[in-house]
């Protein structure tokens, strides 16, 4: 198991290294530099001096040269525009980010595994259909849209919850949760239904039935169990991409995540930022990608046999559902 | 000799499989007034620059601004006094064109890439799945500004950034289905009769591993009309006055205290579209995969 | 940050039983240096504390903000913006404040000064000597001379700027490389408020966020771009602020801003969508003030290379556009037109102009057939913001309509500042804004070759000249006509086309006070306070 953790680890190096390369160059590639903004009242001297101080009159690669040297020592480097260390400016914003992502993770799980149990168990009935349809509109939805709406009703016509922020501890988290949560709801409906759909037909089951075990013990204690894999794998996904940060939607509530922090910080070129988050942001997916392999060992023993032997990761189970992120 | 009656029998199972998948798809109420809408949509589309008056779209009557829905302007008008309605109906072109043609760059680049990693296995695999991650952990965002700002300003540029962010999708969909097939024993055969790489994967593996890339493929271009509005929302959009639907939103967004409307009809344009385009792909994977059928 | 919300919620609660939701006719806006400066000593401030505890006051605001503070060093990089602005009018202090009723300068931390020569290039200063920093070390003339000779990053300054001449504890003098009346009030902004030598050096990083002023900067609550926490100087050497803390939050939506005002989130916002002006003004929790301001939006051509060397097709432009229909579209409601390129508080502004230009569509047809068929024109504009998006489109079908083919450029403001340096200008015209300070020299910074603001990279000797000229000029009928003259020159090349003066709103929770509003944007939040 742990071998395999370390291999994970260690295929973080390579992509480390690529993505901030290629950051680097894209925010290269983009017009103006960090030096065009800070710089609006300078004069040509103080430009030029500054374009020195940080580098801009080298190459690209220099600078990145530069960087990652300073990454090797555990240094994320210094944001040009707040002049505050880029891992505290993450970790700053980080629980804030971790918290929505958090919050609409639950929801979707509290809400849309019961959900999808009951209209898998009922397949073919009114719930199934209405939460089917229910799914694909909240597939269907876009993130911004939805959230701006829910501010309209309530926040303004209703004045039930706050708009923007994070100052209002729990209530400020219903909406944008909710926001971010739809999509998630929708697709792990879909996906719980789907899988226990393939599950409830299993001849095992069919033999437990045959058995005399009761329907309710059937589906939670053999059907659900089966079911997880997928169920884990779109839960782990979607908690990946929160946790890189919900940009539409922390802009959209002012929510003072780690994407609304890259969001401004690539409006300002602000390089140092930008890579470090999204380095971090990717260390982080990582982590919980590995924390999913080791739930799906908890839950599959194959698997758990799989990764002592060494063996790289496989897919478990085809991801179903889930179209418009 | 044995070449013919194999291609006589793959374009037999090839028909009959689109028959199969037709008649399937026609029993699926959700797929087939997906597909109406789309039909509809694509329609008004393709044909409105013959029969609606540009000045209806772009015109503007600054005193007529900020009507509320009438029946004289059945959307209202915008700040400009333009008319929502014809704007979200001429918007429909570019929302479309965009979802397809970004589709059409994550198909062209994905597909062959996932293909390569699938086959070959090992050193390539490795390399095409790192790059693959690390282009998957750009935001998409990121990649909008830059490709906008290096290329310009253009509805093309647009779905070139799009497209190009969901080219890992496509990348690691198709290597999944690949891997799938290319033990199978006909691609055994192909190789012991020596065929190259390249025919092996483009006649016998690629058309075997088609569902789940069509079915990615529509559900794509559903994602792909949000991601493009949702750029447009951040600031990156498409040259004024062209009416793509998140610039209208993005337009909409300063006067959604008093004048939701502005606000609502594009999102509502959105999210139909999106919707029809989600249920011909769920249509379509349910008829495709037999494991799901009922 | 959750205890000073519900200690909010349950006043406004008191508040609404109380039935006391509007004030009645107190106007909560000063439009001057409110009482800060006529409370000379420290014990009268003193005094002033006890005032308070008769009236009660909420004890903790929180202020929405249109863009991000970055910058908490009134001489950091980039920070001279109206933005910037309110939170070191706040947290520091200038030696001189500009009194926005009576355009004078007025002693904040000097007590006087004058200048010592014709030519005004050396300013004799006293210094106050009961002020102390955050820190507790006393404000001294080195404080000041290290101030000055840090700024670097500020044309205005550095332009004109060479040394300071330490002269006891509170005595300097400073000494100008070209004279300029206007440096007392240039050196009014708060970009130019004094900071702690001893403290700067000790913390190169955040050791200039320790000011005079009467907000201390908590840096343990600050997340950078973001929140800022400010808790109140019990020791400041003016009036003490009757609140206690103040937050200042970053809403960049304006919808949202007005949302969190009205379910009392916040208690101020700046900035209003002209469409949510009524909405507001019909809340009878909340009370608008709409105000005039000096910012500028222009139109500008690149002069030096493109379509706008061609000053027949600069003129078309010009007559083409219909400004009052360019208001309208954007929607605000209190701006005004320009006539002039120049800014709507200096001293010197004109409209008599010999060939007065307005919006003419013949005459613009007729400059169109003069260009000789080259009627294409590329706009940059950021159109990430609202209301470039709409001046782009609206011009666009103006020009259209007089024959002008107008493509416009999208970019982000990154975009904007990199594509029109004055070096390297790729630009062919672009719309953009300048908020302009109330002293006729600061039109320097649109004119001066070289200078990365003049956006219409003009090059026009006399211009540079007349500027030159004007900045040391003591005689004002004298200093009237040289920026006159240069109003005149513009008007006949059309480098700018002047577009309009932009109007603005603050809205806050009814019954605040002590807002001091100045039309340059340069506020002071200092003594906002809300009475229970």
């Amino acid at each position: 198991m742990h071998k395999y953790i370390i291999k994970r680890i260690l295929m973080l190096i390579p992509v480390t290294i690529g993505v901030s390369l290629l950051v680097f160059v894209m925010l290269d590639l983009a017009p103006g530099t960090v030096v065009d903004i800070i710089g609006g009242e300078m004069t040509t001297e103080e430009i030029a001096e500054l374009n020195h101080e940080l580098g801009y009159d080298r190459s690209v690669f220099y600078r990145y040269f530069i960087y990652m040297k300073g990454l090797l020592h555990g240094d994320l480097g210094t944001s040009y525009i707040y002049k505050v260390d880029v891992w505290k400016l993450y970790m700053q914003r980080l629980p804030a980010t971790l918290q929505l992502a958090g919050a609409s993770v639950f929801l979707a799980i509290v809400l849309s595994i019961p959900l999808g149990i009951k209209a898998a168990t009922r397949h073919g009935g009114v719930t199934d259909n209405l939460s089917m349809v229910a799914a694909l509109l909240g597939l269907s939805m876009p993130n911004f849209w939805l959230g701006m709406m829910l501010i309209v009703l309530f926040s303004n016509q209703l004045g039930w919850l706050p708009s923007y922020g994070a100052t209002d501890g729990f209530k400020s988290l219903i909406l944008p949760a909710f926001t971010i949560g739809t999509g998630l709801m929708a697709t792990l409906t879909r996906t719980t239904r789907s899988s226990m759909l393939d599950v409830l037909r299993a001849d095992y089951l069919r033999t437990a039935r045959s058995k005399g075990v009761p329907e309710k013990k059937v589906v939670r204690k053999h059907a659900l169990k089966n079911a997880l894999i997928p169920i884990i794998t779109i839960i782990g996904t979607q908690l990946g991409n929160a946790v890189g940060g919900a940009v539409v939607t922390e802009n959209v509530f002012a929510w003072p995540g780690v994407g609304r922090l890259i969001i401004d910080a690539i409006n300002q070129r602000d390089t140092n930022t930008v890579t470090g988050c999204i380095i971090m942001t990717t260390v982080m997916i990582c982590i919980i990608q590995v924390v999913v392999d080791v739930v799906y060992a908890f839950v599959d023993p194959r698997l758990r046999a799989q990764y002592a032997s060494g063996k790289t990761r496989r897919k478990p189970t085809k991801v179903q559902g889930g179209a418009a992120a | 000799m044995s070449t013919d009656t194999r291609s006589v029998s793959r374009k037999y199972r090839k028909r009959s499989k689109l028959g199969e998948i037709w008649h399937h798809l026609k029993k699926n109420k959700g797929a087939m007034t997906g597909l109406g809408i789309l039909i509809v949509m694509f329609a008004v589309a393709l044909t409105i620059d013959f029969w609606l008056d540009m000045e209806k779209v772009i015109g503007q009557n600054i005193s007529q601004k900020l009507q509320a829905p009438s029946f004289l302007h059945w959307f209202g008008t915008d700040e400009m006094g333009r008319d929502m309605f014809w704007r979200v109906v001429y918007g429909s072109r570019y929302s479309l064109a965009i979802g397809f043609v970004a589709v059409m760059v994550s198909l062209a680049v994905g597909v062959p890439l996932g293909a390569v990693a699938g086959y070959y296995g090992g050193k390539i695999e490795g390399l095409i799945m790192r790059i693959t991650d690390i282009f998957s952990a750009i935001p998409s965002i990121l990649m909008g500004v830059v490709i906008v700002s290096i290329l310009g300003s253009s509805t093309f540029n647009l779905m070139l950034a799009v497209g190009i962010s969901s080219v890992p999708n496509f990348v690691r969909i198709t290597r999944a289905a690949v891997l799938t097939v290319k033990n199978e024993e006909y691609v055994e055969a192909a190789r012991a009769l020596g065929k190259t790489d390249l025919y092996i994967i483009f006649r016998h593996i690629l058309p075997n591993c088609l569902s789940p890339i069509i079915v990615q493929t529509t559900l794509r271009v559903a994602s792909a009309i949000v991601s493009a509005s949702s750029l447009s929302f951040l600031g990156l959009g498409i040259k004024p006055p062209s009416p793509e639907w998140g610039a209208l939103l993005t337009a909409g967004k300063t006067y959604i205290r008093g004048y939701s409307y502005l606000c609502l009809f594009p999102g509502l344009a959105i999210m139909i579209t999106v919707l029809a385009f989600n249920m011909v792909g769920d249509g379509l994977r349910d008829a495709m995969d037999p494991k799901l059928k009922r | 940050m959750k205890k000073p919300l519900s200690v909010v919620l349950a006043a406004l609660l008191a508040v609404s039983l109380a039935g006391c939701g509007q004030s009645g006719g107190t106007d909560a806006t000063t439009a001057a240096a409110g009482g800060a400066q006529e409370q000379e000593t420290a014990t009268e401030a003193a005094g002033g504390t006890q005032d308070s505890s008769e009236k009660n006051y909420r004890e903790h605001l929180t202020i929405a903000f249109e863009s991000q503070i970055t910058e908490m060093d009134p001489q950091g990089n980039g920070n001279a913006n109206e933005i910037h602005a309110k939170l070191f009018s706040m947290t520091h202090d200038t030696l001189f404040r500009y009194n926005v009723e009576t355009g004078e300068v007025e002693p904040n931390l000097a007590t006087e000064w004058d200048w010592l020569d014709d030519a005004c290039t050396k300013l004799h200063v006293k210094l106050r000597d009961d002020v102390t920093f955050q820190n507790g070390n006393p404000l001294t003339a080195e404080d000041v001379a290290f101030t000055l000779d840090r700024i670097s990053s500020d044309t205005q300054i550095t332009n004109y700027y060479d040394h300071t001449e330490v002269q006891g504890d509170h005595e300097l003098t400073i000494v100008l490389k070209t004279g300029n009346v206007d440096f007392v009030y240039i050196l009014s902004r708060p970009f130019d408020s004094i900071v702690n030598k001893a403290a700067v050096e000790a913390d190169p990083d955040f050791g200039a966020t320790i000011g005079t002023g009467a907000w201390i900067n908590n840096l343990d609550g600050y997340v950078a771009g973001d929140t800022i926490e400010l808790v109140r100087n019990d020791n400041y050497w003016g009036e003490v602020p009757k609140t206690k803390s103040i937050t200042l939050v970053y809403i960049a939506n304006s919808s949202s801003r007005l949302m969190a005002l009205e379910s009392d989130e916040v208690q101020l916002i700046y900035k209003l969508a002209s469409t949510e002006i009524d909405l507001a003004k019909s809340n009878s929790k909340i009370e608008v003030k709409e105000f005039p301001t000096t910012r500028l939006y222009y139109f500008a051509f690149n002069t030096a290379a493109g379509p706008g060397t061609d000053v027949n097709l600069r003129k078309a432009v010009a007559y083409a556009i219909n400004k009052e229909d360019l208001i309208a579209a954007v929607g605000d409601t209190g701006a005004m037109v320009a006539e002039s390129f120049y800014g709507n508080a200096m001293a010197y502004l004109t409209n008599e102009f010999d060939e007065k230009i307005t919006y003419d569509v013949e005459k613009a047809r007729e400059y169109v057939a003069k260009c000789g068929g080259n009627t294409s024109l590329k706009l940059m504009a950021n159109t990430g913001d609202g209301i470039f998006k709409t001046m782009s489109e609206v011009l666009q079908e103006q020009f259209r309509q007089v024959g002008i083919t107008l493509e416009i450029e999208e970019v982000d403001s990154a975009g904007i500042s990199a594509n029109t340096k004055y070096a390297s200008a790729t630009h062919e015209s672009m719309i953009y804004s300048i908020g302009t300070n109330t002293w006729d020299s600061d039109m320097g910074r649109l004119f001066s070759v070289g200078t990365n603001s003049n956006k219409a990279i003009v090059d026009d000797s006399r211009i540079s000249e007349l500027l030159i000229e004007g900045s040391a000029c003591v005689d004002t009928g004298e200093r009237a006509s040289y920026y006159k003259e240069i109003q005149a020159i513009n008007n006949e090349q059309c480098y700018y086309v002047p577009l309009y003066y932009s109007s603005t709103t603050i809205a806050y929770t009814a019954g605040l006070e002590g807002i001091v509003i100045n039309p340059t944007g340069y506020f002071d939040y200092s003594h906002v306070c809300l009475p229970e």
